[in-house]
């Protein structure tokens, strides 16, 4: 519409963060601008609108920089018009930010080890710790309910894409399974049902190229398992 | 018949806990606080919240509540007629998320943010104080900028913000007096500092902080315990 600011989004190919706020300006019908970074090249850009963390994702609308997947995320649902990613009652939307965090908090983190570490007891730990995390990301999905949100794609779903696509590709380039269609069916469904959505589809990396790019990085992925102090796609 | 009312789980000496009777203090919610025994935690904690176990945890009309910043926001919207907490405009609010994540996560590539560098100033010892204090300094210098041309992170009034990190105003003099390490100066922290006591000028801040000797002496015997173990 004229008059509405631009809407500008600083990302990068294949990151699950990036396209966290993708698919949320998507599912609002908002038309944005998405500019790529090379992550070991940052621009100016990037630079200026995310002093502190100098990460994508980076939410440019008009004067505002928002940063932070998540928060953006929230951002979008409250800026713009169109169909709520965040239930209405107070309650719902608690337990919703409530998940979104864990999966961050807990199910990524020990996912992230699990995936990259030595085998080691170290590794056998937060593979135990991931499951453990993930069986009760599962438990929240209902016979009924398509999505995390319900009927359709909402904040928790946004939060948990990366187990969708990202998941599969990093198990299968490390090597190592976590989540099987026995021991986690309804996530294993969800993540089909998440990827096979029209929307989504638009926002989702094409798996060849970014299994090619994982695989590029699988040594850098095993070194910052390890603790070391390297660059992050993130 | 449904449970009515408010109750709040918590521990008489949690800095997270105490930002649900800041919030619900502002909006004038009468609560019951229960103060639990973190060793031996109560069936009552562990029914309202079997995922992390953890307090504080918010009961309103028996529906459960988790995650002290989470909290809040659920304070905020559930008595929105009360005293505004978040921001109305959503920049502003996406700005105090954004900071309050800042000061609350580690990110998940470990990399320190500030109450993640806070901790470690309260068992550093020796040299290696030093450059655990300059961390610290460091990433409220950062947080500081969320304060610039403000009297509180939320404007003129209390925020959402000035309640997540609400703690540091009281638990920081604390782990300072304890370890022996000076973080929050006039030097280097001006705007913090200044910020520190206004909030403690606040009444529900004031009606609600555990009573200081007490606190003293718990986090002195924890850091024996710490240094020691």
């Amino acid at each position: 519409m004229m008059g509405d600011p631009a809407v500008k989004l600083v990302g990068a190919f294949g990151s699950a963060f990036s396209h966290r706020v993708e698919v949320a300006l998507r599912l609002k019908g908002v038309a944005c601008e998405l500019v790529l970074e090379d992550l070991r090249n940052k621009s100016e850009l990037l630079l200026a609108h995310n002093p502190v963390h100098k990460k994508v994702p980076v939410l440019l609308h008009g004067k505002a920089a928002t940063c932070e997947s998540l928060v953006i995320v929230e951002y979008v649902d409250e800026a713009f018009a169109g169909p709520p990613l965040l239930p209405a009652d107070p309650h719902a939307r608690a337990a919703a930010r409530f998940w979104a965090h864990f999966i961050d908090e807990k199910c990524m983190k020990s996912l992230w080890a699990a995936l990259w570490m030595e085998a080691s007891e170290a590794q056998r730990t937060s593979m135990a710790e991931a499951k453990r995390s993930l069986a009760l990301l599962e438990q929240q999905l209902s016979e009924k309910s398509r999505f995390f949100g319900g009927d359709s794609i909402g904040l928790v779903d946004i939060a948990a894409s990366g187990l969708a696509l990202w998941l599969g590709v990093m198990e299968e380039i490390s090597g190592v399974t976590v989540v099987t269609d026995e021991e986690f069916p309804a996530l294993r469904r969800w993540a089909r049902r998440y990827v096979g959505n029209e929307d989504v589809k638009r926002c989702l990396p094409e798996r060849d190229r970014l299994v090619a790019m994982f695989s590029e990085c699988k040594e850098m992925f095993r070194a910052m398992a390890m603790g070391s102090d390297a660059e992050t796609v993130n | 018949m449904a449970e009515k009312g408010v109750k709040v789980f918590g521990m008489w000496a949690s800095p997270m806990a105490i930002r649900l009777e800041w919030a619900l203090r502002l909006k004038s919610v009468v609560y019951e606080y229960v103060d639990e025994d973190l060793g031996n935690k109560s069936d009552a904690l562990l029914r309202y919240n079997p995922v992390t176990k953890k307090v504080p945890v918010l009961v309103h009309d028996g529906k459960p509540v988790v995650e002290s910043a989470i909290i809040v926001e659920y304070i905020d919207e559930a008595w929105k007629d009360g005293y505004p907490i978040m921001p109305a405009d959503p920049y502003e609010r996406a700005q105090a998320r954004f900071w309050a994540n800042f000061a609350d996560e580690k990110d998940l590539n470990g990399f320190v943010q500030c109450n993640a560098a806070v901790y470690p100033v309260f068992t550093a010892t020796g040299e290696a104080q030093g450059k655990v204090v300059h961390e610290a300094q460091q990433c409220l210098k950062t947080l500081e900028k969320a304060l610039e041309g403000k009297k509180f992170f939320g404007g003129d009034a209390v925020g959402y913000l000035d309640l997540v990190v609400g703690w540091y105003a009281y638990w920081l003099p604390i782990i300072e007096e304890v370890s022996g390490a000076s973080v929050v100066t006039d030097e280097e922290l001006p705007l913090m500092k200044a910020w520190f006591d206004r909030f403690l000028a606040v009444d529900v801040v004031k009606e609600t902080l555990p009573p200081r000797d007490k606190l003293l002496a718990l986090n002195t015997a924890r850091r024996e315990q710490l240094l020691t173990a």
